[in-house]
């Protein structure tokens, strides 16, 4: 019996040696890369964020507002932390991250809408972009609050939470040799050169009647403790509601509520409400790819409008 | 607890680990509370009706045996089997029969009145109570000897290797190895932990693979070709196979690392030329249970011939029934059941044909013939199996010749992938992990594969543990999908 186990641990241990530094190198790989799915993780986690402004929300944010736009407006430094496919809080969750690493920003702006005062949804899309970082306790929470099938051995063992992944391992082992993919975004921020798709009509054709949002009473809380603690510490927060194609009106049956819980509780906190919904941008599809997100050319004239109006609540010197 | 989660590794290195510091005496206690852990570990409630059954089945192997006179031994016996079948027609038919009562009486304008019960089908439930049946049955036939240990009974019940899905077990077979005392043995616990490896690969990398496209196509048949239809009824074929091959190989295995040994329940299967071999083949506990306690029961092959075809077509309905308290799995067993018959009708017919054709004279071709015109047959009867329910079967059978159209036009505009609604990608990597399952069986038609195996230098066959185990652990899908046969 000793034989055995003394070949079953030899049998173990030979792999591992080569496995631990593969996986510290596949890690270290990817927390320098520029790949899309890592690339603000990086920056933030590496401090070099640093922004006096920050984009908050999630795909809505991520797609609408260009920080070069803001940079040039403003003596400031943006940057876009909007997080697709989420509700705001896991949005707030990585803002906590954040803050960890990066000085705190003065200005906050915060997109709000469908995703804004709805229960957490499970399943974060591009479940890969917090691989590199599962040994940090929150995001180690956070995986494990999305996926329900995480488990200790993706943390623990090494490579086996990049099962299946293998484009990221050599990307992490390129990243590493320095000959990783080049940047996609800009400061978070990627206009998408994209025009009108079907997705609406098949959303149509699957929801002839339309639905009602379920809003959820935990996440209104949530919403408000978050303005709540913006005022603690002494950060501007600003919520812009972007524009959507207007025809999606008809098929989220409460929308009108949902519009005037947000517009209430801002009103409640003294946060200023921007509601570019009715803007001209919502009646063309020129300005969209889809319902709910702009385009390139719709984002960078949505950003240029938010620029104009936010003016009162920057201070003269950053002007 | 399923055998392709991190919990199982645990529980297996401890409870083996165990098994061996234990003095013999006190082995049998820990592997029943193991067992029990491992049962408890899906829903706790349950342990009680195992419980239940192996209460009764105890008392009546002992009243069974203590019994001199045939009529009263005869009434223990029935009145075991109703105990156990009485819990399954509960828990496992009992909505099953309602909803057709409620289906009927509708028809006729009537209401039904009984009561629909709201319970979950306890994991393995078939398994252990056909177990636990073959030992009453055997007990009364005097092949085996009433067990008193009642801790040894129950391990007999529960013993976790084969709890929750076979092999199912003879007294015979397993009974009286646990009273055996168990020493470690090397080559023995090597072999255990290869067959738990090659089961875990073919379960995680192949079954659960496989089972990405095949739920695909399955769920939602409406909205994909025959092509991706025909596809996935060859790979749901393989998955199946795959992965209750798979279940049966880890749970022999992890039997024979503490040195019990189980019954062989797949045996290459996909290569068999009729039906009746595919079934000697396959599930091979289940088919010998049904042989031993049904149809030899009913006559065997000692009655008329048209009994008996009749009584194979029974047991093969029977067969769809143990499967599942569904018309899809009667229909499945049926299909089968009319497969043997005519099969067995035709074969002097078949064998004259393929002599006027002269394909015996090519004795290779002649058994690639049979071995695909079997396999075809299966594959027919797997729809019915998986589709959520007879009218996707049903529509899913009608639009399997249309994969011939599309073959077509594929050749035509020399477009092999555009036709078919699955990612090409998705699909090669389906076909190269079925391309290792047919290799390893090409390999073992000729010799024992492990045999062969053992001849290898150490490097080599390291080699190739590393190689699975990387599979597993890098290719592997891990979305702790439970073994299908799960749900019977």
């Amino acid at each position: 019996m000793r034989k055995f186990a003394l070949r079953i641990i030899l049998f173990c241990l030979v792999p591992l040696l080569l496995l631990i530094p593969l996986s510290m190198i596949v890690d270290k790989g990817l927390q320098k890369s520029h790949h899309f799915f890592f690339a603000e993780w990086n920056d933030l986690f590496a401090g070099h964020i640093q922004a006096d402004m920050l984009f908050m929300g999630s795909s809505r944010a991520w797609v609408h507002f260009s920080p070069e736009i803001f940079d040039s407006a403003y003596q400031l430094n943006s940057y876009n932390l909007g997080l697709d496919g989420t509700t705001l809080d896991m949005q707030l969750e990585r803002l906590h991250i954040y803050m960890r690493y990066n000085r705190k920003p003065r200005y906050i702006i915060q997109e709000v809408g469908l995703n804004t005062v709805i229960a957490r949804q499970r399943e974060l899309p591009q479940y890969a972009q917090l691989l590199p970082y599962l040994s940090d306790t929150a995001i180690w929470r956070i995986y494990k609050q999305q996926y329900e099938n995480a488990s200790l051995a993706e943390r623990y063992f090494p490579l086996f939470k990049y099962n299946n992944q293998f484009p990221l391992i050599k990307e992490g082992l390129l990243s590493f040799a320095g000959h990783g993919v080049a940047a996609t975004k800009y400061k978070g921020y990627r206009g998408q050169l994209l025009s009108w798709d079907n997705s609406f009509s098949n959303f149509v054709r699957d929801n002839p009647k339309g639905y009602a949002l379920k809003i959820d009473s935990q996440a209104i809380d949530i919403f408000k403790d978050y303005l709540k603690w913006c005022r603690e510490q002494d950060i501007t927060i600003m919520l812009v509601y972007a524009p959507y194609y207007y025809e999606a009106d008809h098929y989220i049956t409460n929308i009108s509520e949902l519009k005037k819980l947000i517009s209430g509780i801002a009103a409640e906190n003294n946060v200023p409400y921007l509601d570019y919904t009715h803007n001209y941008l919502d009646s063309s599809k020129r300005y969209f790819y889809n319902s709910q997100h702009l385009n390139k050319e719709g984002s960078e004239i949505l950003s240029r409008m938010v620029v104009r109006d936010i003016t009162p609540y920057i201070s003269p010197a950053e002007q | 607890m399923l055998f392709n989660s991190q919990e199982f590794i645990v529980f297996f290195i401890v409870v083996t680990g165990l098994f061996f510091l234990l003095p013999h005496k006190y082995r049998w206690a820990m592997l029943l509370a193991a067992s029990c852990f491992f049962y408890m570990f899906f829903k706790p409630v349950y342990i009680l009706i195992l419980g239940f059954t192996i209460v009764i089945d105890y008392y009546a192997g002992i009243l069974l045996e203590n019994e001199p006179d045939k009529k009263r031994k005869k009434k223990f016996l029935v009145m075991s089997l109703i105990a156990n079948i009485g819990v399954l027609a509960v828990f496992k038919y009992y909505n099953f029969l309602n909803d057709n009562i409620t289906g009927i009486a509708t028809y006729l304008g009537y209401t039904n009145r009984i009561p629909y019960l709201n319970i979950l089908l306890p994991i393995g439930l078939s398994f252990h109570t056909f177990q636990a049946m073959s030992y009453t049955i055997e007990v009364y036939r005097g092949h085996q000897k009433a067990e008193r240990h009642f801790g040894i009974y129950s391990l007999y019940v529960m013993f976790y290797p084969q709890l929750v899905a076979g092999p199912i077990e003879r007294p015979q077979n397993v009974l009286h190895q646990f009273h055996e005392k168990m020493s470690f043995s090397y080559p023995r616990a090597v072999s255990g932990l290869q067959l738990m490896l090659w089961g875990m690969f073919k379960k995680v990398v192949i079954a659960d693979r496989l089972a990405v496209v095949t739920d695909m196509v399955f769920d939602d048949p409406y909205h994909h070709g025959g092509m991706a239809t025909l596809i996935a009824a060859v790979l749901f074929s393989f998955q199946i196979f795959c992965d209750f091959s798979g279940y049966s190989d880890i749970a022999i295995g992890a039997a024979r690392v503490m040195g019990f040994r189980l019954m062989k329940n797949f045996d290459r299967p996909y290569s068999s030329r009729t039906i009746g071999e595919f079934w000697r083949r396959w599930h091979i506990s289940l088919s010998t249970w049904f042989r031993d306690y049904l149809y030899i029961p009913l006559g065997g092959n000692r009655v008329k011939p048209a009994r008996r075809q009749f009584n194979l077509f029974f047991v093969f309905l029977v067969s769809g029934l143990w499967h599942g308290a569904d018309w899809k799995f009667i229909i499945w067993g049926a299909l089968h059941g009319v497969y043997l018959v005519i099969g067995n009708l035709t074969e002097h017919r078949r064998l004259q044909i393929r002599n006027a054709i002269g394909l015996t004279r090519i004795p290779a071709a002649d058994r690639l013939v049979q071995q695909l015109i079997t396999f075809i047959l299966v594959m027919v009867a797997w729809i019915f199996f998986r589709a959520p329910d007879t009218n996707h079967a049903m529509y899913m059978i009608k639009k399997l010749p249309s994969a011939f159209s599309e073959l077509g036009q594929m050749v035509s505009t020399h477009s092999f992938t555009s036709g078919i609604s699955i990612a090409p990608m998705r699909l090669l990597l389906c076909f190269a992990v079925m391309g290792v399952l047919e290799v390893v069986h090409m390999l073992q038609r000729r010799q024992s594969v492990v045999l062969l195996f053992q001849k290898q230098p150490l490097l080599v066959r390291w080699g190739a543990y590393y190689l699975l185990l990387f599979s597993i652990l890098y290719l592997g899908v891990f979305s702790n999908r439970e073994f299908i046969y799960f749900q019977f």
